[in-house]
């Protein structure tokens, strides 16, 4: 029987992504007109940017190639606002929390080199210069509070401003931007911005069409292998990666490119549209998508194998087993911090810095790991631990206001 | 007598010169209220009040320098005989997270200064992940771009 | 009194009796399981695990002495051996202080865990198998004892064990001193790669094979160095496809499965949450503690139980076994439940099932054998106590060499494992330690308090605690112990605990054939210090170490290494030994042993993967004869 539901490496892992399907296609939206007073403009009322439009927003490869660069962006642009409520949390107190947003943490890091993996299967070797870097360390960094990357503007409830991800201490506040960050859209929502993609979902489903039309292309065009003409060589394989229930997979065909993409999007952010009431599952054992997880942590309980039957977009309240959420066992971060707030203070400038090197460091062993170098991963995880261990020496140091220092994660030059 | 918050200003200050840590990285361990309140709560009053005198004297002396301080906490504050070796058992407090052989709590042992000073971690906790062993520490490898 | 209804009754949740439960359960047999320790330690939903192995976490940060048992419950109805209570022992005084009555001369100076998953919450993880002619010492050296079966057959379940645990290694590393043997068979690898060995193994192997000859009772040997097998995950080898262990009813004999592909093998995470201890993190207290369930515990096995066929009693003291007077075999086991692990009540009961397994540390099931009159006919129960009697040398570098750092031993020195100075005086394994003086001497909080105290403070001191902590180098001597009969653990009605259960007391000694491997390795360790310019710190003290002993006017200090060995042993002939073959007592039909005190021999290996690899052979017997 076809595994509908489940990963096929990982059995426990929901599918939560349909297939791409040519037919039937929804009819591009007519656009409204309305005549007034001889001009014509645009209708007032908001359309979702339509199917058509995500199934044709990539024109060709080098854009494809953009956007893969840009989801590279998007993935890391998470990574700082889990850390920071992460490491907020004292020692001890919202364990199981603390464990669901470590695990989101380590699978959008998974997510970093997923996106890498397929990056490189399509960029032929023979375009790329002796030790040139697949992305740039300094200008991948966002400056915090940062709309999300790539024209990706979630619907905000009215009168609220456009959203923004922040580095924030953990909090009912953080919680609910990383639900919206991780929302699965719903298509029968109007949009706050009719030329923006309103999640994230909905951005790599406009690569999954890329990839596809930009792959069949090449093949029409005598191809063999498409676009997929990369060095295997730069693909980061499972042995460097653990720690959650997500595997690397190495992408050298149009189908691991697609099995890549579901990884991504089934466990963080879901597509658009295709949670389907009846095949979200819950219980023991069952991993599902990071909103969940926040969904979770948000009403301190977790989802039961009772709670499968609703609709999007999720409205039910997970039913299960209650844990503890204290959301005043945490160190009080002042939001978005930055190196020149401690101008005032050198050793602490100086340790913030230091933080920062370590936070380059890493990003620097990832890009060299994702450039040919992939045992290099192994070092950059150790990096990794380094880095939780220079923010809670920050988060240590008192401000003097009742708040305290935090991790920045900004760029800085190394020494 | 000096007021209990210019007390742990003066722990912190001296407590820097005792363990050659700034105070920057004595703050960034989170244990300075709990191990002045240690001293405080296993300590004879009347050797807190003078210690801190003296303290408070070597450390506002005019035409201080770090090297005539130095001077004099090992003429005043090291010796066994000055306030029954209190400045010792800070040093071990800080070095060890004990106090006198005792462990003082989960966190003192784990932050302990004495790993930090041999580029080490605790055993059992801030473990530095998968291999790190094989190379030398992080603290000691420069970074590069 | 409860109705026969257990094909098998267990004594112990270590690894022998988690090994034994896991197979029996899995094959559809009843298990009764008794374990002696406090009911939270067994937890096997993720929360309640996850609770109690914080808690000992916990202690552990706390204890003062980091000694093996400090993060577990020590409770006075269940006590259980610590190195702490280990004491000079004046002349015709037993040292009573600890769980142990030590009449000596020398306190036996290993301890071990009573609490459910037993001594491998502790272990450190070294999973090196035993030597071939460390089975046949008898015929080969003119000592010790011959195993009644030789290395070879007993490789299958060395991999069966090697897959139960997890092991990472490298096979191709594994050089011992007798060439040409064929140790591990063609194209087979362990299930993960090789833990990485630390910076100081790449230092010092470097250091040591500059100048690698050392010269022993006149003859020349070769040092060199090789990776050692552990029982911690690291990355999977992506050529091993060992998936588990059947019991296969038709041919009545366990059957390795295997799987078609490659990549087959998946680390076994924590008991808490399976993606927690997928690689060793580099806690680097692998003894006391692994706080992310990376290293191999026992907990893992028993959860892997069928649980439909599992039945546990905790906090449930086996104290006597009840024997049928005329058919000799085991009728029943009685055992005290106490109500909290101080409480002088308890409730005495009896367990009953086809078959009886004693899983329960070579000690306690001497003692316990020994209080019942059982399995004795040959006069060896409890005789042969056996342990590596390790000499430990340490020293300074010239360079730092970053100690404290992973897992606590990667690299070993096998020369010394096998040759035939074995005739002589017994073999060695030297591990290179990771963890600097800790063991002989408690650093480095011991360095900083010799600093204190000379005066040294600010940056003086820092400079200092830089300068020792990072060239401290240790390596250690672990002499193999042959059998005595003199050393041995017995009982006395005089001792016993406060629910009325005997203390094992135990006679020990250092034999000639020990006293001159401590000289001998001496020896070695003079050479090697000296060759490697390592400023050389080892102090024997003759007042204060317990186990200071003198031969030819020298005195050497050894320490235990935990492996206590030998107490029920096995042998082809029931005038001489405990066991059969298949680990059955020769005196009751239906009484197995399982666990350490089988091993005739000790070899120069951590003693539990062979221990594992003799249980798996114990269970199958086991299935076989439920089977009959």
């Amino acid at each position: 029987m076809e595994n509908k539901l489940f990963q096929e490496n990982n059995p426990k892992r929901q599918k939560l992504i349909r297939p791409l399907e040519e037919t039937p296609e929804p009819a591009p939206a007519p656009k409204a007109f309305v005549e007034t007073a001889g001009r014509v403009t645009a209708a007032p009322e908001v359309l979702k940017m339509s199917m058509v439009d995500v199934k044709n927003y990539i024109k060709d490869l080098p854009q494809l190639r953009a956007c893969l660069l840009t989801a590279l962006q998007l993935e890391l642009s998470t990574i700082p606002p889990y850390l920071c409520a992460l490491y907020t949390i004292k020692d001890g107190s919202s364990q199981q929390a603390a464990a669901l947003v470590r695990s989101v943490a380590v699978e959008e890091m998974l997510h970093m080199v997923l996106v890498a993996n397929i990056l490189n299967a399509i960029t032929d070797p023979k375009t790329i210069k002796e030790g040139e870097l697949l992305f740039d360390v300094k200008n991948i960094i966002p400056n915090y509070p940062t709309p999300l990357p790539g024209n990706i503007v979630p619907k905000m409830p009215p009168g609220k401003p456009a959203f923004t991800v922040n580095l924030r201490k953990f909090s009912r506040e953080a919680i609910d931007g990383f639900c919206t960050i991780e929302r699965p859209s719903d298509p029968d929502e109007s949009l706050t911005n009719p030329t923006a993609f309103d999640g994230i979902g909905q951005f790599y489903q406009a690569i999954r069409w890329g990839l596809k039309h930009m792959n069949e292309k090449a093949i029409r065009e005598g191809n063999k292998n498409g676009i997929f003409t990369g060095d295997p060589k730069r693909q980061v394989t499972p042995e460097h990666y653990y720690g959650s229930g997500g595997k690397i997979l190495k992408v050298e065909n149009y189908e691991d490119a697609e099995s890549a993409i579901e990884e991504i999007v089934g466990q963080g952010e879901g597509i658009d549209g295709t949670i389907a009431a009846n095949e979200v599952m819950f219980g023991e054992g069952i991993e599902y998508a990071h909103y969940f997880k926040f969904q979770e942590i948000a009403c301190g309980r977790m989802y039961s194998a009772n709670d499968t039957n609703f609709q999007m977009p999720v409205k039910s309240i997970p039913t299960g087993k209650h844990f503890d959420v204290s959301w005043s066992s945490v160190f009080n971060m002042k939001e978005n911090p930055k190196m020149k707030d401690y101008e005032n203070n050198p050793p602490l400038l100086e340790k913030a810095k230091g933080f920062n090197r370590t936070y380059v460091q890493l990003l620097n062993n990832i890009n060299r790991a994702v450039s040919g170098n992939p045992e290099l991963l192994i070092e950059g995880i150790t990096v990794m631990y380094d880095l939780k261990y220079k923010a809670l020496e920050l988060l240590n140091i008192p401000l003097g206001n009742g708040e305290c220092a935090g991790p920045t994660f900004e760029y800085v030059d190394l020494l | 007598m000096i007021n209990a918050s210019s007390n742990v200003k003066l722990f912190l200050e001296i407590s820097a010169f005792l363990t050659g840590f700034s105070e920057t990285e004595l703050k960034a361990t989170g244990m300075l209220e709990t191990y002045y309140n240690t001293i405080l709560a296993n300590t004879d009053g009347n050797d807190i009040d003078y210690f801190f005198q003296n303290v408070s004297d070597i450390l506002s002396a005019p035409e201080r320098t770090d090297a005539t301080i130095e001077q004099a906490i090992a003429m005043q504050l090291i010796p066994d005989s000055c306030y029954s070796g209190l400045a010792k058992n800070i040093i071990a407090l800080w070095y060890t997270g004990n106090w006198v052989g005792t462990v003082v709590s989960a966190a003192s042992y784990i932050q302990g200064l004495m790993w930090e000073a041999g580029h080490t971690h605790p055993p059992g906790a801030k473990q530095p992940g998968y291999g790190s062993w094989a190379n030398p520490p992080l603290s000691i490898v420069k970074q590069q771009n | 009194m409860e109705n026969n209804e257990y094909d098998v009754v267990i004594v112990g949740s270590g690894i022998a009796g988690s090994i034994v439960a896991k197979l029996l359960t899995n094959a559809g047999k009843k298990v009764l399981l008794l374990e002696a320790g406090l009911q939270a330690g067994i937890a096997m939903d993720p929360e309640e695990a996850y609770k109690t192995y914080q808690g000992y976490l916990n202690t552990f940060y706390n204890a003062s002495a980091k000694v093996p048992n400090s993060p577990y419950p020590n409770i006075k109805d269940a006590p259980s051996i610590d190195v702490l209570d280990i004491e000079v022992i004046k002349k015709n005084v037993p040292s009573t202080k600890g769980y142990l009555v030590q009449m000596g001369p020398i306190p036996f100076a290993s301890d071990c865990a009573r609490t459910p998953g037993g001594t491998t919450l502790h272990w450190l993880g070294t999973t090196l198998r035993m030597l071939p002619n460390d089975f046949k010492m008898k015929t080969t050296y003119g000592v010790g004892a011959d195993w009644p079966f030789p290395y070879e057959s007993l490789r299958p379940y060395y991999e069966m064990a090697e897959n139960e645990i997890g092991v990472s290694g490298e096979v191709g590393d594994q050089h011992y001193p007798i060439k040409g043997e064929d140790i591990f068979g063609e194209d087979y690898v362990f299930p993960m790669r090789g833990i990485p060995t630390s910076y100081l193994d790449g230092v010092m192997t470097e250091t040591i094979m500059k100048n690698n000859e050392v010269v022993l009772n006149d003859k020349t040997y070769e040092l060199y160095c090789i990776s050692t097998p552990q029982g911690r995950n690291s990355i999977p080898n992506p050529d091993y496809n060992i998936t588990g262990v059947v019991w296969d009813t038709a041919s009545k004999k366990l059957v390795q499965t295997r799987a078609d592909g490659k990549d087959s093998y998946q680390p076994v995470g924590s008991n808490w949450d399976p993606y927690t201890g997928q690689r060793c993190e580099g806690n680097a207290s692998c003894v006391p503690i692994c706080p992310v369930q990376a290293k191999y515990n026992a907990l893992k096995t028993l959860k892997k139980c069928d649980m439909s066929n599992l039945t546990i009693r905790t906090q449930s003291v086996a104290s006597k076994l009840l024997i049928n007077d005329t058919s000799k075999w085991i009728s029943g086991v009685e055992y005290k439940t106490y109500k909290n692990g101080n409480s002088y009540e308890y409730e005495t009961q009896v367990a009953k099932g086809t078959i009886y397994v004693l899983a329960a540390s070579a000690i306690e099931n001497a003692k316990l054998l020994l209080a019942s009159g059982a399995a004795n006919s040959s006069d060896q129960v409890g005789r042969n106590l056996m342990d590596h009697m390790t000499l430990l040398s340490w020293g300074l570098t010239k360079e730092p060499i970053y100690p404290y750092r992973g897992p606590g031993s990667t690299t070993n020195i096998p020369t010394f494992r096998d040759g035939d100075f074995r005739k002589e005086h017994a073999a060695w394994i030297s591990p290179l330690d990771n963890w600097g003086w800790s063991w002989p001497v408690y650093s480095p909080g011991s360095d900083v308090n010799t600093a204190i105290v000379s005066g040294m403070f600010g940056k003086k001191l820092r400079a200092e605690m830089e300068r020792v902590i990072t060239r401290q180098f240790l390596v250690h001597f672990e002499c193999e112990q042959i059998a005595d009969p003199d050393n041995r653990v017995t009982i006395d009605p005089e001792y016993k605990d406060q629910i009325g259960n005997y203390r094992p007391v135990i006679h020990y000694k250092a034999t000639e054939y020990m006293l001159k491997a401590f000289e001998a390795a001496k020896t070695v360790s003079d050479q090697l210090f000296k060759q490697c310019d390592i400023q050389d710190f080892t102090y024997y003290n003759p007042v204060t170490n317990p186990d200071y002993v003198t031969y030819k006017g020298k005195g050497y200090r050894f320490d235990g290494a935990g492996h206590i060995v030998g107490t029920h042993r096995m042998g082809a002939n029931k005038e001489d030994s405990v066991v059969d073959a298949d680990m059955r007592t020769w005196d009751h039909e239906n009484l197995f042993l399982v666990g350490c005190g089988n091993m005739p021999t000790l070899g120069t290996s951590n003693p539990t993967l062979t221990m594992a690899a003799i249980t798996f052979k114990a269970a199958e017997a086991i299935l076989k004869q439920l089977e009959q």
